[in-house]
């Protein structure tokens, strides 16, 4: 990895701890040059390569839950045009309310998958835009990679550029969200991260105010991908504010940051969903006021040049105290009065992880917003999470500019990932960064072949030709040398040092495929298992279902599931669905809570005020797939009692004893609920009189069999996983619908409804 | 006797093709249990022949000619004059006939009689109906001379419910039944009436009630000697005993004709007693004939039958290359994604009802003629009605069917809300057809590109924004030709200096 370092080109001895060849600089520096390129293209192959297992295992299909949504809407743009993309009215989401997507997405995916299929067809190449789409995350992987090199070079020196590349490229942390066909947000906006980043410290480094316009055009653009772009908009801010505060502000500072600001706002503003977000909200101040700060500080040091140094001291402490009341005054009245928006929920439960469970059910049900648990870090990140604190003790070493932000941002991601699932992706490239440093300075170290000697330190400058900013290495080396004279004197401690290291190496990229290949290539849609005799086995259920769907009911019909599946029945399906991944209406969400949650009697008017036809619940228990509704049920209760508090409650869907169980002892609400009823509807009929044992909970299900009323079977897949039950219109002559099914089983009525039997009324009762 | 039938068929045939009177078809089924003699019936039948209809006769436990094959009905009418029928051809079954009657909309008289078994009373209390006990009858104090207490004649508007539709006994059988109290005859005659109390339902209305002066009891057994199916309840005392009465209903409570109408439109109606139609009360002295007519001609879907022949929304725009003569184009909806909010909308729906007198034309076309009515109203809905307004009369139409109907016409201007919308005309009146109609229709919001370019309350912000850019040139011009060549590096220096300095 490092260099070879030549003898000194003054002549002088030095004492070498194993030869090495005598190559002119020329040489040197060009092969250096294609080695770079060539290991470069190298690891962007490998990173792209080891992200199509799934396609390999299963096929080019489009992954999990919001991909679905993203695709669809990439269809729409390609296939209708940009405009019509983004006035895209969806009637059939979030029935009837319908969603106006064009305005409430963050379009970048979208817009970089349908350039890129342009491009093609262009060249004609005939693409299909869902290759495009299943094929942008690996592409875009690629591309983090060379980003991470080029971040990394600026922090550190190619070589450490490079080992940071080849982490990113394989780190299961980014691979998690970027397997081919999972088009998601995130699948470029890690490069548009690094790339802006990197573009910001060389912005930062050279005062450039071309490199930060580029910066602020790539925040632009990370803006259109990602509503993780707040991370970006509260980083770049926070380093100049620290930068302030050390005392290391600079014109340089100045410029890039100014224009970064100025620019990038004004990009980001052109998103249709973040509009008047910069201006307006508390998320985006920082930035506002770290802006007002670096033009303060600017005027003040001009007012410093003009002014005698006394009156400055006193001027400067009633200004600055001026100007702080001021800014904090109007910041307080613009949010008092409501123009700019307090800290949405969202962002409180960042701060405080029981936040969202309590006040915001919606938020804290999904998965990826909860709190990681630490085994998660040593998964996603293996070794490097232990070389990631050396990498930042050793930017603490030098303290340049941009390790400051190597250090800010090390220290804010790693509390983030700690607070939420899907933020381990935010930490991921500074962990691979400062491991990629620590590890290419332990390599450095240790296969330095220059042996110390006593009379070193009178030569400082010839040790090393080197990249710049590794030119205190020599003298901090050589001042130790001439200290103690400890060192690396023999070929063993070399070896004895670097085996380990290379192992652990080996290790890593071990790791790194034996979890993209067994816990991120999954498709989710299409799960995997094994037969009894240990052949593979693919679990299609999902897929077959929506294919009924599809094919087997009207065009218009509207399907009623938890949000999980919303983006899957628009895509797979074509159908109108009353809820879907896009958390857009909480009350929407409640209904479909209620729905699951309560009795029939109470469910049927709601299911016919919002004309659901369908109703589709996931159930695991016959083959264990635990990701099932019932797993997810008490979030659909918390989420419908945030709403009718008075007619959903939590603790009555737990037995007597507190526990949520399905089986004799459940509670009575728990077996009234639709979803009870619907996902265990005649399973006890499939083991024959045997015990029905739910395999996800492990418990046995009573026997009595459930009726139906209201809603009729209309389609269960393969292994129970999707089951669909159709509702029931109104009975036709006015009869409950318990009453009408009972009849369709036989049932005699023994007494009409409401008529009198025999006439009741005294009056007429005259005697034959 | 085979002869005689297929002649009647083929008169029957005949005058289908000429006459045509019941909107959904001509054919009925007749079950007649054999308890029954149908001779006695006669003019009954001839009458509905006489419509137009084809009867087919079956008893209750003959498994051939189903009412539906293959999804398709063969008979569009029932009549089941099976009241002491306990058990039935599978097809007839009541668990599978009142499916099969609301799905394939087969319209159905049933006619009772106090030998009524169990069975048929809890396939009537579906429909929310109460039948009394069997043996049981609707009697009189003051029977006519020579027939017995269970021989009730009456005026009808004595026993005419005060809310029946006009379109279910018309004006014309009321007139001749007012006749009847200024002594000219013409009497409703019920011969041992099984009365029924109807309950709440919605769908049903009550048509005929017991008179004034008469009441339930159990059927008299000395006066129905001459009763041809008296044999059959004769010696079934237990069931009597058991059924007896527990209280005696009269009066209005009372009910002995029915008639229900499902949320589909398919009809049923119960007539009490099948002495009602008997050939020897089917006379030109009572008024059976003219009421069990027009009873028939409601449930068979005669009178009182409309439909929706269109129903169109659409707005209208501009033209851009004036291709209307108004200088107006409708956009119909296939030719948008949906309206915009806040734009004026259209919404017509055609209205026509079925006239079974116009015989002019083998045409079912021809039969309809346009449906007026004042009370129409429209509903522009998403979860709750956003708009409901009366929608008025416009006037006649033909359709492209070539159908004479009321047109109905709305303009109205869509909420400012986006959505699923429906437009829904919902109509229902007793002995109407109950209309529904619903269209969906999207209301988006306002392209990027809809929205004014320019307004008047944003002018200072235009003028913020210009002064601002136009300030910064200024500054800009006045920043590189008014400042001293060697301040302005000097300047840069300087700050550059403390930057350094500080650190």
């Amino acid at each position: 990895m490092s260099t070879p370092i030549p003898p000194g080109p003054a002549g002088r001895e030095v004492k070498l701890a194993y030869p090495i060849p005598k190559i002119s600089k020329t040489t040197l520096i060009n092969t250096s040059a294609l080695l770079r390129f060539t290991i470069l293209t190298v690891i962007s192959a490998a990173a792209i390569a080891s992200r199509l297992f799934a396609v390999v295992r299963h096929e080019s299909i489009i992954h999990e839950f919001d991909p679905w949504f993203n695709y669809r809407a990439s269809k729409v743009l390609v296939n209708e045009g940009f405009y019509e993309f983004w006035n895209w009215f969806d009637p059939t989401a979030w029935y009837p309310l319908g969603r106006v997507v064009g305005g409430t997405i963050y379009p970048g995916l979208m817009v970089t998958s349908g350039i890129i299929y342009n491009v093609l067809h262009y060249l004609n190449f005939p693409v299909d835009i869902r290759n495009v789409c299943v094929m942008l995350a690996p592409a875009f992987a690629g591309l983090t990679a060379w980003a991470t090199y080029l971040f990394t070079c600026e922090m550190a020196d190619e070589s450490t550029g490079l080992l940071a590349a080849a982490f990113m490229g394989i780190v299961p942390g980014y691979i998690s969200r970027s397997v081919a066909g999972s088009y998601d947000n995130e699948a470029i906006a890690i490069f548009l991260l690094m790339f802006t980043f990197y573009l910001w410290i060389r912005a930062a480094k050279t005062g450039s105010a071309f490199y930060s316009t580029l910066s602020a055009i790539f925040y632009g653009w990370m803006v259109a991908a990602w509503g993780g772009y707040v991370f970006i908009t509260n980083m770049v801010p926070l380093h100049v504010f620290v930068l302030v505060l050390m005392g290391r502000f600079s014109n340089r500072i100045y410029t890039a940051y100014s224009s970064w600001y100025v620019i990038g706002t004004l990009a980001s503003m052109q998103v249709p969903f973040v509009g008047f977000l910069p201006v307006r909200t508390s998320e985006h101040m920082a930035a506002l006021g770290v802006f007002g700060l670096l033009q303060l500080v600017a005027f003040v040091g001009i007012v410093r040049r003009l002014v005698p140094d006394k009156q400055f001291q006193s001027l400067l402490k009633t200004f600055v105290v001026l100007a702080f009341t001021v800014a904090l005054a109007v910041l307080v009245l613009l949010t008092t009065s409501g123009w700019i928006a307090p800290w949405t929920g969202r962002f409180y439960s960042l701060w405080d992880t029981g936040y969202a469970k309590i006040h915001i059910p919606i938020i804290a049900s999904v998965s990826e917003h909860q709190p990681t648990a630490w085994p998660s870090f040593f998964f996603d990140l293996e070794m490097l999470i232990f070389l990631f604190p050396a990498g930042v003790f050793l930017c603490f070493r030098e303290l340049r500019d941009e390790h400051l932000f190597i250090i800010i941002y090390a220290v804010l991601s790693s509390y983030f990932a700690g607070v939420m699932v899907r933020l381990m992706l935010v930490i991921t490239p500074v962990v691979c960064v400062s491991a990629a440093m620590a590890f290419s300075t332990l390599l450095k170290t240790y296969m330095d072949p220059v042996v110390p000697s006593i009379d070193m330190d009178t030569d400082r400058d010839s040790v090393i030709i080197d990249e710049k900013g590794e030119k205190k290495t020599p003298r901090a080396y050589a001042e130790k040398v001439k200290a103690s004279k400890p060192g690396i004197y023999g070929l063993d401690t070399r070896l004895a040092v670097l085996t380990p290291l290379v192992c652990s190496l080996v290790m890593f990229v071990y790791h790194c495929t034996w979890v993209t290949s067994n816990a991120y290539s999954s498709p989710s849609v299409v799960l995997a298992s094994r037969n009894a005799d240990g052949s593979p086995a693919v679990i299609d259920d999902f897929r077959s279902a929506y294919k009924w769907l599809r094919e087997n009911t009207e065009e218009d019909a509207v399907i009623a599931s938890w949000w999980d599946y919303g983006y899957q029945i628009a895509g797979f399906s074509n159908r109108t669905t009353l809820v879907d991944n896009s958390e857009y209406g909480v009350t929407h969400i409640a209904t479909v809570g209620k729905i699951m949650a309560t009795d029939e009697a109470t469910a049927y008017p709601i299911l016919r005020k919002h004309d659901v036809d369908y109703l589709l619940v996931i159930f695991g228990g016959l083959i264990g797939y635990s990701g099932d509704d019932i797993n997810k049920f008490l979030w659909m209760v918390r989420i419908s009692q945030g709403i009718w508090p008075d007619e959903i409650q939590e603790p009555n869907y737990f037995t007597p004893r507190g526990e949520y169980k399905m089986d004799a002892s459940a509670s009575p609400t728990m077996k009234n609920s639709l979803m009870y009823k619907m996902s265990y509807y005649r399973f006890p009929d499939l083991f024959g009189g045997g015990q029905a044992v739910d395999r996800v909970r492990q418990q046995v299900i009573p026997n009595t069999p459930i009726e139906l009323n209201v809603i009729e079977e209309a389609f269960t897949s393969e292994n129970w996983i999707v089951r669909i039950f159709a509702v029931k219109k109104e009975d036709d002559i006015g009869r409950g619908l318990p009453e009408s099914t009972a009849f369709a089983k036989g049932t005699k009525l023994k007494k009409s409804k409401s008529a009198k039997v025999g006439g009741a009324k005294k009056k007429g009762s005259q005697k034959a | 006797m085979r002869l005689v039938r297929t002649f009647l068929s083929l008169l029957a045939l005949v005058s289908t093709a000429v006459e045509g009177r019941s909107a959904t078809g001509q054919r009925v089924l007749v079950i007649v249990e054999h308890a029954i003699n149908r001779a006695d019936y006669s003019q009954f039948w001839d009458s509905l022949q006489a419509r137009g209809f084809e009867l087919t006769f079956k008893g209750p436990k003959e498994e051939t000619h189903q009412l539906v094959e293959y999804g398709e009905r063969n008979f569009d009418h029932l009549i089941m004059m099976t009241p002491s029928t306990s058990s039935f051809a599978d097809h007839l079954r009541p668990i599978r006939l009142l499916p099969t009657l609301l799905e394939s909309g087969i319209n159905t008289l049933f006619l009772s009689s106090p030998s009524q078994t169990d069975a048929t009373s809890s396939l009537y209390r579906e429909f929310d109906l109460e039948f009394s006990p069997s043996q049981t009858s609707l009697l009189t104090h003051n029977p006519l001379p020579g027939k017995s207490g269970s021989y009730v004649a009456f005026d009808l508007e004595d026993g005419l419910h005060g809310e029946v539709p006009l379109s279910v006994i018309p004006e014309s059988v009321r007139q001749k039944g007012r006749s009847a109290s200024s002594g000219v005859g013409r009497k409703m005659v019920v011969p041992e009436g099984l009365t029924h109390t109807p309950g709440s339902n919605p769908f049903l209305i009550p048509v005929l009630h017991a008179p004034p002066g008469t009441f339930t009891g159990d059927l008299p057994r000395l006066s129905s000697s001459d009763d041809s199916s008296e044999e059959d309840y004769d010696d079934d005392n237990e069931r009597r005993t058991k059924n007896k009465l527990q209280q005696v209903i009269a009066g209005e409570e009372a009910g002995l004709v029915s008639v229900f109408q499902s949320r589909s439109n398919v009809r049923f109606g119960w007539v009490g007693s099948v002495g009602m139609v008997k050939d020897d009360v089917w006379t030109a002295e009572t008024l059976n004939p003219e009421f069990i007519s027009s009873l028939t001609s409601w449930i068979f879907q005669e009178t009182g039958v409309v439909k929706v022949l269109s129903t169109e929304h659409y707005r209208i725009r501009e033209a851009a290359n004036g291709g209307a003569e108004d200088g107006t184009i409708k956009e119909t909806r296939d030719r948008f994604k949906g309206y915009t909010v806040k734009e004026d909308v259209t919404y017509e729906i055609a209205l026509a009802q079925h006239d079974p007198s116009s015989s002019s034309s083998s045409s079912l076309n021809a039969s309809y003629v346009p449906f007026e009515i004042d009370d129409l109203q429209l509903d522009f809905t998403m979860l709750d009605p956003h708009i409901r307004t009366s929608i008025p009369f416009a006037g006649e139409v033909v359709t492209s069917s070539g159908i004479r109907a009321g047109l109905y016409r709305k303009t109205f201007q869509v909420p400012d809300r986006h959505g699923v919308f429906k437009f829904v005309v919902d109509w229902w009146r007793p002995g109407y057809s109950f209309v529904h109609e619903s269209d969906t229709t999207s209301v988006v919001p306002f392209r990027h590109d809809e929205y004014p370019r320019f307004i008047r309350g944003a002018f200072p912000f235009y003028t913020g924004a210009g002064l601002v850019s136009g300030g910064f040139l200024v500054f800009c011009w006045l920043w590189m030709h008014l400042g001293v060549e060697g301040d302005k590096v000097g300047r840069g220096n300087g700050v550059e200096k403390e930057g350094k300095k500080t650190k």
